[in-house]
């Protein structure tokens, strides 16, 4: 009887092989029929012979069987179907040969995909598949799933320029677009999501001025870390230093200052820079946050008022070539930022590429009007900044922060929520994560907004 | 309710880890699909992201025991790893992560891998600088080990 059901096993397994692979259940993967055996008649777990009688039949693995085997390999062609999950819910079924190379299904891979074959790292049972070796070494059956991953950038500036769609460009003045991040990248929201986007009806420079939009920001990874890419590229500091009379003006020393790593920490310090944010909304400034308007160019009137005092715009303006590089320079008269910001378009790509939107609230942080007495953000002026010789930041030159904002992670922030969600079967992390956002944690209406489909059709 | 033995229990583990679970940032599978007793593991786990373990993929060796699932499988990073939890050899210390210290049967190699993971993400250890990238632990007889340990 046992070898009867061994067999039907076997046709089952042979005839509808990914139709059994593709129903299987998880939970009913523990067999629940066996339950009802002696536990005599189960525990015998060193005999080869009960373990594979009793296998559940979707469990039955072909490879396991030596008739079986000889019969797989002379019915089919090396041929299989495996699934590859990649980020933000991407997935592919793909139909390869197991004698191509892990490289070839790679390829296979960037082409149904955006993920380029050099950023692709594939995943299976544990292990991480390397490009020269072949498919079937892994033993990979057909219906399977492989998980791919994207790999660090090669340069930082190939990611953000890279994954940042063409028409986006002309938004980015809005500073609210992080290029690269479409977690928060409330605008994607804005479009569909009135509904549920706690950001929603602020647009262009209204964003400028509300605190809630550069929290956000701050809060925001992505940003943080090119924040920190940016301060660690001496072309950067360079074009930093060589826009801004005041730092030129300072020498060398301004340099070895921006290379500290201290300084450099501090700057892309989320900490410091939230800290920065809060006192800022604290005294009810607004004005500091204008030098973003510096950035979009065509701001208009407030991006014109600030520009005087804003020594970055031009750092950031080759970004947005909708927005009228040359318009900011020849308004204000600022020469030397002119130069730069022209030089660095064709000069420098990297560079360029680094400065767009995330680095764009530097510009506000430190674009402040020079009325030191007027600004109430006057801590961070420029020449305060890296001034007093070579001494760097005083230490008692930031006060502390008058409320803690939540520093933690998006994951840790809603483990619960995220908890719940995957318990549903909701596993596309980035997503949940963007959809939690959007709706301030509310598990429902997350639920509600991840169906909806709306968020599928945020760029990546 | 029976209890489900160990050779029924690691299938369904491994028929769950072929499918591919979740959004793959924990992975895992026999070390060699031949492997009847299915005693040894390989297991990745990606690390979280916003941590200093992004963008990393770290590889374990996993080796499940007779008296798993009784007993808590053998957990040995292969990757180079900087975390309380484990030691020079790379064996993780099951009794300094808190969730997983009391051993349940009902954990799973999935729940150990997603504990590791959440154990990286913790903000106690979020931030403790990583070895370089590509580095591995000595290689180590798990099988061996478990015989002596008896699990």
């Amino acid at each position: 009887m046992a070898k009867a059901a061994c067999c039907d096993g076997h046709n089952h397994c042979s005839a509808t092989l990914t139709h059994a692979h593709a129903h299987v259940h998880p939970g009913l993967g523990l067999g629940l029929p066996f339950l009802d055996l002696p536990p005599s008649s189960i525990l015998i777990p060193s005999s080869i012979c009960i373990d594979i009688r009793y296998r559940p039949f979707h469990t039955f693995r072909p490879s396991w069987h030596p008739s079986i085997m000889a019969e797989g390999s002379s019915q089919s062609s090396d041929e299989i179907t495996i699934t590859v999950k990649g980020p933000s819910e991407l997935k592919l079924s793909i139909t390869i040969s197991t004698s191509k190379s892990v490289a070839e299904l790679k390829e296979v891979i960037a082409g149904k995909s955006d993920v380029e074959k050099d950023r692709q790292r594939l995943i299976y049972s544990g292990k991480v598949l390397k490009d020269e070796d072949p498919i079937s070494q892994y033993k990979i059956q057909n219906g399977h799933t492989i998980h791919m991953v994207k790999g660090a950038a090669k340069t930082p500036a190939a990611q953000p320029s890279g994954s940042t769609p063409q028409p986006r460009l002309p938004q980015m003045g809005t500073g609210l677009n992080v290029a690269g991040n479409p977690v928060d990248s409330v605008e994607n929201v804005h479009h569909g999501l009135a509904g549920f986007n706690p950001f929603a009806g602020m647009q262009g420079l209204n964003n400028l001025n509300d605190p809630n939009a550069m929290a956000s920001m701050m809060q925001n990874p992505e940003f943080l870390r090119s924040m920190s890419e940016m301060m660690s590229r001496p072309e950067i500091i360079d074009q930093i230093i060589s826009a801004n009379p005041q730092l030129s003006a300072m020498g060398p020393q301004i340099r070895q200052m921006m290379a500290n790593p201290m300084v450099r920490q501090m700057m892309s310090n989320p900490e410091t820079l939230r800290m920065v944010m809060q006192m800022q909304s604290a005294m009810g400034g607004q004005e500091g946050m204008g030098g973003m308007g510096g950035m979009g160019g065509g701001a208009g009137t407030d991006g014109q008022q600030n520009v005087p005092a804003d020594p970055f715009p031009n750092l950031f303006a080759p970004q947005a070539p909708s927005a009228g590089t040359g318009g900011a320079p020849t308004t204000t008269g600022t020469g030397t930022a002119g130069a730069t910001g022209a030089g660095a378009t064709p000069g420098s790509p990297p560079a360029a590429g680094l400065a767009n939107p995330p680095a764009n609230p530097f510009a506000a942080l430190f674009g402040n009007p020079p009325a030191g007495g007027a600004n109430p953000f006057g801590g961070l002026d420029p020449a305060m900044l890296f001034g007093g010789g070579g001494g760097g930041f005083g230490g008692g030159g930031w006060p502390p922060a008058p409320a803690q904002r939540d520093t933690r992670p998006p994951e840790e922030v809603y483990a619960t929520q995220l908890g719940q969600l995957n318990a549903m079967g909701l596993w596309d992390a980035q997503k949940n994560i963007r959809a939690l956002r959007s709706t301030g944690g509310n598990v429902e209406a997350a639920i509600e907004l991840i169906f909806s489909g709306q968020l599928d059709n945020a760029p990546q | 309710m029976a209890k489900v033995p160990r050779s029924f229990r690691l299938l369904s583990e491994l028929e769950h880890g072929e499918k591919g679970i979740g959004d793959g940032s924990c992975s895992y599978g026999l070390k060699d699909s031949d492997d009847i007793a299915m005693y040894e593991w390989n297991g990745t786990v990606l690390g979280p992201p916003h941590s200093a373990y992004e963008n990393r993929i770290f590889s374990l060796s996993i080796y499940c025991g007779d008296k798993y699932p009784d007993a808590p499988p053998l957990v040995k990073f292969e990757s180079r790893i900087n975390l309380p939890c484990v030691n020079q050899q790379g064996l993780v210390d099951f009794a300094r992560v808190a969730s997983i210290s009391q051993w349940k049967r009902e954990f799973t190699l999935e729940t150990v891998l997603v504990e590791l993971r959440r154990d990286m993400a913790s903000p106690a250890n979020r931030k403790t600088a990583q070895p370089a990238e590509g580095t591995e632990f000595p290689p180590l007889d798990l099988a061996a080990l478990a015989k002596q340990r008896k699990v």
